[in-house]
């Protein structure tokens, strides 16, 4: 098997890993009743991608889950939220991921949480035409520390258990000449 | 060792100021308990809470067959039933004076207690 | 000792932070509580006063601000009760009821009247001519016939709805400026001011306001907006227009700066019976309440009483008719409510910053 061929049916079942953790987390009742909070369990998938493999791979793991998990769950209104805040939590995390070591993976996840978080409340704003919505930050700003705290972790040890013969080392990158989208 | 010294740092400034905030939020009060409701930017009604007699509902249908129920009582409001998937607006309850707004937002209701001008009138002719 | 420095710069950063998220949090609020420190400070310029009292037949608001507020206030409210006693028909001794049985008893002979009740007269006939004898101050009979807004509202036999109707009826009353005179040709008028009162009166109470040095001032008699000035912080007045459809929420808003803004409409007084709908504002040709194609007219004007006459006789006349009629006329703006939902503006409302909620 190729390079290329492999690596994007890694990222084809990322993706579907992601959606279904996704759509099943859709389905978990949240026990704080403040709109935007959730686990955030398939940033898990995101991360790994983005450690594992190039930023632009776990970009577009990212834009398809929430594309297709929109669809899934029909929520169709609800894209503009989750685009916003997943856009903004991805460029977040790309960059820390350049600037820190694997081991500060929690942290790089909690500004992902946090940024998802605050996209989400830009978008609430253009939405809903009034600033008022900001009194929600300090909540999901909370739990967002809180979350992406475990979601972190979570991808931490995932990365530490995949086997080496299927992915390449963490810290060295896919060959220059695979072709993905 | 430094480095991660420092991002615990970080972590602890966001989640203390998230704390404090969400006090701030609980517990700052209002002083009047009026109500308004909105539609994306429309006000749709303005309720003064404090002088409401008896408990009635409001409808209010949106797009795609969106339509958000109401509860007006003496003193607090509440969103009673809402035809969106998390029903997060519902499981809020009741509000009386407090800043934090019921935010319905895949429906795009907002009701908030007097606390921003916009979208507010000096009188209503009728 | 490295680690100590490096909490105390996190410890700092917190403080910093939480300062910035509370000062934010708080920008939001301000708005409201300005407001309520205002109506509390009594340091005499920026004093606000408000009072609502209840008299000729509905509740009068009005809200003045500045050192003369309260003053101001109450000598508008005495000259309104003033000229309740003159445009009232309820009281058995006001003006008109006077004036009515004086003229009945001798058509054709010359009563005397008072300024305040000439001046109401003359726009009525004006705006009677004007409007092609839709607005008639002489209906009185049929109104009282009907009793829209009193508790003994019913359909009347349609015999006596014809027996009172008078083709053009508004000329069946002169008036003689000159000698401040009324005559009736006819003892079938009843003289009813219920159209253009409440707009004179918004008048006379603002020019109360001025004489007791308020430059800013807003009124609301039974929902007839008037305004004086600009807001303490010169900013328009916001005038929220009722939703003709339904009474309780807004349709959407003009803001104004000493004009006065009146509405018509067939959610204001009504009875239903069989199902249909029985509004306050009565056809002086069918004798019956109109069913014109609008059913809300909101006039923006300089004075209460061109706002106020021509709310009712744009209602009566129609859409097409009643816009018409307004863009004739200089200085006076409107919108339109018909029954379909749709809106009709006037051609220069765009002065008004006219705002419609689209829900």
């Amino acid at each position: 098997m190729s390079k290329s061929v492999k690596h994007l049916v890694m990222l084809a079942l990322f993706t579907t890993m992601a959606l279904t953790i996704f759509v099943v987390e859709a389905q978990i009742p949240v026990p704080v009743p403040i709109p935007g909070v959730k686990l955030g369990l398939a940033n898990v998938i995101t991360l790994i991608v983005l450690v594992v493999y190039r930023p632009r791979d776990a970009f577009a793991v990212l834009v398809l889950r929430i594309l297709l998990g929109s669809i899934f769950t029909g929520t169709p209104v609800s894209l503009l939220y989750s685009l916003t805040g997943g856009i903004l939590c991805f460029l977040g995390m790309a960059l820390l991921c350049k600037l820190l070591q694997k081991k500060h993976l929690w942290f790089i996840s909690i500004v992902g949480a946090v940024l998802h978080n605050v996209g989400q409340i830009l978008a609430a704003i253009a939405a809903m035409q009034s600033v008022q919505v900001i009194a929600y930050f300090p909540f999901l700003l909370v739990a967002g520390c809180i979350t992406g705290f475990f979601t972190g972790i979570a991808a931490d040890r995932v990365i530490h258990f995949l086997p080496k013969s299927i992915f390449p080392k963490p810290a060295e990158k896919p060959a220059k000449n695979g072709k993905h989208s | 060792m430094k480095k991660t010294l420092i991002l615990i740092g970080i972590t602890v400034v966001l989640l203390g100021s998230g704390i404090l905030g969400s006090l701030y939020v609980m517990h700052h009060k209002q002083p009047e308990k009026i109500a308004r409701i909105y539609q994306q930017d429309n006000l749709l009604y303005e309720i003064d809470l404090s002088t409401v007699k008896k408990s009635y509902t409001l409808t209010i249908d949106g797009e795609n067959g969106a339509e958000n129920v109401i509860l007006v009582e003496p003193n607090q409001i509440s969103m009673q039933s809402a035809t969106c998937p998390d029903h997060l607006c519902v499981k809020q309850g009741a509000i009386s004076d407090g800043i934090l707004p019921i935010v319905c937002l895949p429906n795009h209701i907002r009701i908030s207690i007097a606390s921003d001008e916009e979208g507010s009138y000096d009188v209503q002719v009728r | 000792m490295k680690h100590l420095h490096l909490w105390a710069i996190g410890l700092a950063g917190l403080l910093c932070l939480t300062g910035c998220t509370s000062t934010a949090s708080s920008d939001s609020t301000s708005a409201s509580t300005g407001t309520a420190t205002d109506s509390t400070d009594n340091s005499a310029a920026d004093a606000v006063y408000e009072d609502t009292q209840e008299f000729m037949g509905t509740y009068i608001m009005v809200r003045t601000y500045g050192e003369h507020a309260q003053a101001g206030a109450e000598a508008a409210f005495a000259r309104a009760k003033e000229l309740e006693q003159v445009f009232s028909n309820t009281i058995a001794d006001s003006e008109v009821n006077k004036v009515n049985g004086a003229a009945k008893a001798a058509v054709g002979t010359e009563i005397p009247i008072s300024a305040d009740l000439g001046n109401v007269l003359y726009a009525a006939l004006e705006y009677g001519e004007k409007s092609g004898g839709m607005l008639d101050c002489t209906i009185g009979d049929l109104i009282d016939l009907w009793g829209i807004g009193t508790d003994h509202a019913a359909i009347p036999a349609d015999d006596r709805i014809q027996a009172l109707l008078r083709p053009e009826g508004w000329s069946d009353v002169r008036y003689d400026v000159q000698s401040s005179s009324l005559s009736f040709s006819s003892d079938a008028v009843t003289l009813n001011f219920g159209a253009v009162a409440k707009g004179y009166i918004s008048d006379e109470m603002k020019k109360v306001l001025e004489e007791e040095g308020v430059t800013s001032a807003l009124m609301s008699l039974g929902g007839n907006v008037m305004t004086l000035g600009t807001k303490p912080d010169g900013s328009s007045w916001t005038v929220a227009i009722t939703d003709p459809f339904s009474p309780e929420s807004l349709m959407g808003s003009v803001t104004v700066t000493g004009q006065a803004v009146v509405t018509s409409g067939n959610y204001e007084k009504y009875f239903e019976e069989n199902g249909k709908r029985y509004h306050h504002i009565l056809d002086p040709c069918t004798g019956a309440p109109s069913e014109s194609d609008v059913v809300s007219t909101t006039i923006i004007a300089d004075k209460g009483i061109d706002c106020d006459a021509l709310s009712t006789a744009t209602f009566l006349m129609g859409a097409d008719a009643g816009m018409q009629l307004i863009d004739s006329l200089d200085g006076i703006e409107a919108v339109f409510i018909q029954s379909d939902g749709s809106v009709v503006t006037s051609k220069h409302i765009d002065k008004y910053q006219l705002q419609v909620n689209n829900s």
